[in-house]
């Protein structure tokens, strides 16, 4: 009797005594695998290579642009006329990618106000290399070359001192007017030769104006002005003369007053 | 009746299953613990594989057996072998040799896994070579293997099984008591009556 119920017992238990050991094994198991494979970071490493060019990154180099022409050039011509300004490269380095370049006209202040009429690209400049950027100007009026560019320093932008273009009123660039009616008369499309030819004569002239145009605005203020405030516009002027003061601006200021004329006089100073 | 002893032979084999298992990891542990180094079964380091860059030859999720090398042996490689290489400090990849470049003790390998379309970056230093695959391998442990190592598969495989087997064994020792309870009755009401 008491056997019997044993035995009951453990038919009962044998269930229980069966799952333990299903589970036990589980357990063993996992912790072979894991303690076999565990300290090994056997993954395989996912190099699958894309089939075509890495490009690398585009590079800043350190190099600085400057145009060579000092101050502001007049010039008397009616029609198609080719200005020109001359860049450097005057940086440390040389360029590694061509520059963009854009010409800005306006009829007053083409760097402020003025509109984009032209633009053209800077190739790769060595150190110390230059390149001249032209555009035919169609219109009288001021034109300004602007140099585009990125350097280790970020976007560059190089403002060129203003051309100014005037039709039939240069009366102070008398020789400049004919030759250069001359030659667009006998040839709309100059040539690169004439170019040169002309430009000796139209530095000729720019010297002169800036001259002249240096004692107009003298005579101005000592006309216009208190005696008192006459020394410190002198001084004004004379140090802006160190700096090549722009004719053009100076110009514009032969009508207006003594204390306007020291206002323009400082702004073609900030040029 | 037959039931019956289709469950005793079942219980029988899986006793002797987890009787050997049981030895088997103990003797594999106490000999890992007192040779040191990386866990070693006869001999073979076995390397969970969680990327495709070897298949077909090498499943995803496998495990496989490589049989670690030392001296001489790593500079005698031959192009096609397969093997496990310290990629960096802690990373180790398993790659097929498909160029032997150098000679004497300034010997690299290039490698390339069968299922990538370009060679490894960098060849491999003939040092930085551990081991080589000699074709055991056995799919599907590896995602096991990994996935209980990860948080979400320790509940799934350790403490769930184990919170039932809890529950199981309470139920069972509650059931024991009630029935001792029953039968203590049984017996107090018959020498009562």
């Amino acid at each position: 009797m008491r056997q019997s119920r044993l035995r009951k017992f453990r038919s009962k238990y044998r269930g229980f005594w069966f799952t333990t050991k299903i589970i036990l094994i589980w357990y063993l198991l996992l912790f072979s695998i894991m303690h076999f494979t565990s300290n090994t970071s056997a993954v395989f490493s996912d190099a699958t290579s894309p089939a075509g060019k890495i490009e690398s990154g585009y590079w800043p180099v350190d190099y600085q642009l400057v145009f060579t022409e000092k101050g502001n050039s007049n010039f008397d011509a009616c029609g198609p006329f080719e200005v020109k300004r001359t860049i450097k490269n005057k940086g440390k380095e040389d360029m590694n990618d061509a520059a963009s370049y854009e010409v800005y006209y306006h009829k007053a202040n083409p760097k402020k106000h003025g509109e984009k009429v032209g633009e053209g690209s800077i190739p790769a400049l060595k150190k110390n290399q230059t390149e001249e950027l032209k555009f035919t100007a169609e219109e009288p009026g001021r034109y300004a070359f602007v140099a585009k560019y990125e350097t280790v320093d970020g976007e560059m932008e190089t403002w060129s001192f203003e051309i100014k273009v005037d039709c039939g009123s240069g009366q102070k660039t008398d020789n400049v007017k004919e030759k250069s009616n001359e030659d667009h008369k006998s040839a709309p499309e100059q040539s690169t030769e004439d170019a040169e030819k002309n430009e000796p004569n139209q530095e000729k002239v720019k010297e002169q104006d800036t001259s002249e145009n240096k004692e107009d605005n003298n005579t101005e203020v000592e006309q216009g002005q208190q005696p008192e405030e006459k020394k410190e516009s002198e001084a004004e002027i004379t140090e802006s003369g160190k700096d090549t003061v722009p004719p053009a601006e100076q110009e514009d200021s032969e009508v207006l007053s003594g204390d306007e004329t020291k206002d323009e006089v400082k702004e073609g100073e900030e040029k | 009746m037959k039931k019956r002893t289709l469950f005793k032979w079942v219980n029988r084999i899986v006793s002797t299953v987890l009787m050997v298992a049981l030895i088997a990891v103990l003797v594999l542990v106490v000999i890992n613990k007192a040779s040191g180094g990386e866990p070693e079964v006869f001999g073979y380091q076995l390397k969970t594989v969680l990327s495709g860059s070897m298949e077909p030859d090498i499943q995803t999720g496998s495990i496989i057996a490589v049989k670690p090398i030392d001296g001489e042996t790593k500079y005698n490689l031959k192009k096609d072998d397969v093997i496990t290489f310290m990629e960096s400090e802690d990373k180790l990849v398993t790659h097929r040799i498909i160029e032997v470049s150098g000679s004497g003790e300034n010997i690299t390998y290039t490698t390339k896994g069968d299922n990538n379309n370009a060679p490894d970056t960098s060849p491999v230093l003939a040092e930085n070579v551990i081991a080589v695959y000699e074709g055991f391998t056995i799919p599907y442990i590896g995602y096991i293997s990994s996935f209980a190592q990860s948080p979400k598969g320790a509940i799934a495989f350790l403490i769930i099984p184990g919170f039932l087997m809890l529950a199981y064994s309470i139920f069972t020792i509650w059931r024991a008591i009630r029935q001792l309870d029953d039968q203590k009755k049984i017996s107090t009401d018959a020498t009562n009556s």
